[in-house]
């Protein structure tokens, strides 16, 4: 019998041993769960990873587009980019132009975002919060080059969540099934506002502003949240 | 010059799938942290970085409630335990033999019974970090580079513990054939 067909033998023989062994320490495991108590994960656990479900798809969904776009755009954008340069030279075009499409689903609200062209060579990852409450101090960041977020919190552990990324192209998935929705404008920025109806959720603002989504998740009333938005730098 | 778009297909299914996993798993992974670590604390952090793994790579991953999604959690979370731990486990690099030869001997043994539930033993007996890739590797055919990936470890890592593994075993078969 020749080596390859003995390794294939082994090969074989292991796998089904691999996964019998493997089927013996799950079912071990699933005693050990089933025979312990439930663990209570801590609130801040929990918040970050409803952030985490929020967020989820988002930076894939930005490469995938920056791919996608970079393989098929380049003729096609030249005709329709001369056609809306000539076109956007319109009052009336530039005004209707939208930066921010909301859509709306069962359980959450779906944006997508068609912006001024940044980059990664011209992101600004040193965006922070130029206004917050008191007592309320920058206390962790998660950075690519693409998105930032970033958390404030205060001595009694309350957070403000502020997350920014390139917008063209990105989408972005808020849940409306806790929250009431309204829209407003201030300042000629469009808001989107989700005040929560539930605890365990926060209040959360939306906006688009010089080729960026931005939001920012908080216990705080629209209207701080709103001098947030405006004060950032 | 305007930039050009094309509108992203819609996936919610990542984010409920997401979902899904989290609230199937997040006991199990805890408990399976907790019993390598012994620290609640470092435990929840395990379970807190594997999930942002599986964040990154949801679209890859099998649905919740599979046999293969469970064998895969456990996995993740039990190596990231053991990273996080930092153990001083230092991988031998071994170079791989490719024209290493299998005896008679240990064939007709992988063919017995006997030699079929030794072999199985021996499997449990096995380092985690060499059982487990064998398992990701031989009966779910993940490739190196997504092993690399799920493990965070480096390509020449991968291969020697994969060849390491399957030497422990082979080198058992032969002490019982020898017995």
């Amino acid at each position: 019998m020749n080596n390859e067909l003995k390794e294939k033998i082994f090969d074989l023989v292991l796998k089904e041993a691999l996964q019998e062994s493997l089927d013996r320490e799950l079912r071990e495991i699933d005693e050990m769960v089933a025979n312990s108590p439930p663990h209570e994960f801590s609130p801040q656990f929990e918040k970050r990873m409803k952030k985490l479900i929020n967020s989820i798809g988002r930076k894939d969904r930005i490469k995938k587009y920056k791919r996608i776009a970079v393989r098929t755009v380049v003729s096609i954008a030249a005709a329709f980019g001369l056609i809306f340069g000539v076109l956007l030279t319109q009052p009336e075009v530039s005004a209707a132009v939208q930066n921010v499409i909301r859509t709306v689903f069962d359980r959450y609200d779906k944006y997508d975002y068609i912006g001024e062209e940044l980059t990664v060579d011209n992101f600004n990852n040193n965006i922070r919060l130029g206004y917050v409450p008191d007592g309320y101090y920058l206390s962790s960041g998660d950075y690519s080059h693409i998105s930032v977020s970033l958390t404030y919190v205060n001595k009694d552990k309350n957070e403000i969540m502020f997350d920014y990324g390139i917008a063209d192209g990105a989408s972005s998935f808020y849940d409306n099934e806790h929250n009431s929705y309204c829209n407003f404008t201030v300042k000629g920025i469009e808001y989107f506002y989700y005040e929560s109806n539930d605890n365990d959720f926060y209040n959360t603002l939306v906006w688009y502003e010089d080729g960026y989504a931005f939001s920012i998740f908080a216990h705080l009333s629209k209207e701080e949240l709103v001098k947030i938005a405006e004060n950032i730098k | 010059m305007i930039g050009f778009f094309l509108a992203l297909i819609d996936e919610p299914s990542d984010r409920e799938k997401f979902n899904e996993l989290y609230n199937t798993y997040n006991q199990l992974m805890f408990k399976v942290a907790m019993s390598i670590m012994h620290n609640e604390a470092l435990a929840q952090e395990t379970v807190q970085d594997c999930l942002l793994k599986i964040a990154m790579t949801i679209a890859d991953l099998p649905a919740a409630g599979t046999k293969r999604a469970k064998a895969f959690i456990v996995i993740m979370v039990r190596n990231k335990a053991r990273d996080n731990l930092k153990a001083e486990h230092i991988d031998i690099i071994e170079p791989i033999d490719e024209s290493e030869i299998i005896s008679n001997d240990i064939v007709s043994e992988i063919l017995s019974d006997m030699g079929y539930k030794h072999i199985v033993e021996e499997i449990l007996k096995l380092d985690i970090i060499y059982r487990d890739i064998l398992s990701l590797r031989i009966i779910y055919e993940y490739s190196i580079e997504e092993i690399c990936s799920l493990l965070d470890i480096s390509e020449n890592t991968a291969k020697s513990r994969i060849y390491r593994g399957r030497k422990i075993l082979k080198k058992c078969l032969e002490g019982i054939h020898n017995e």
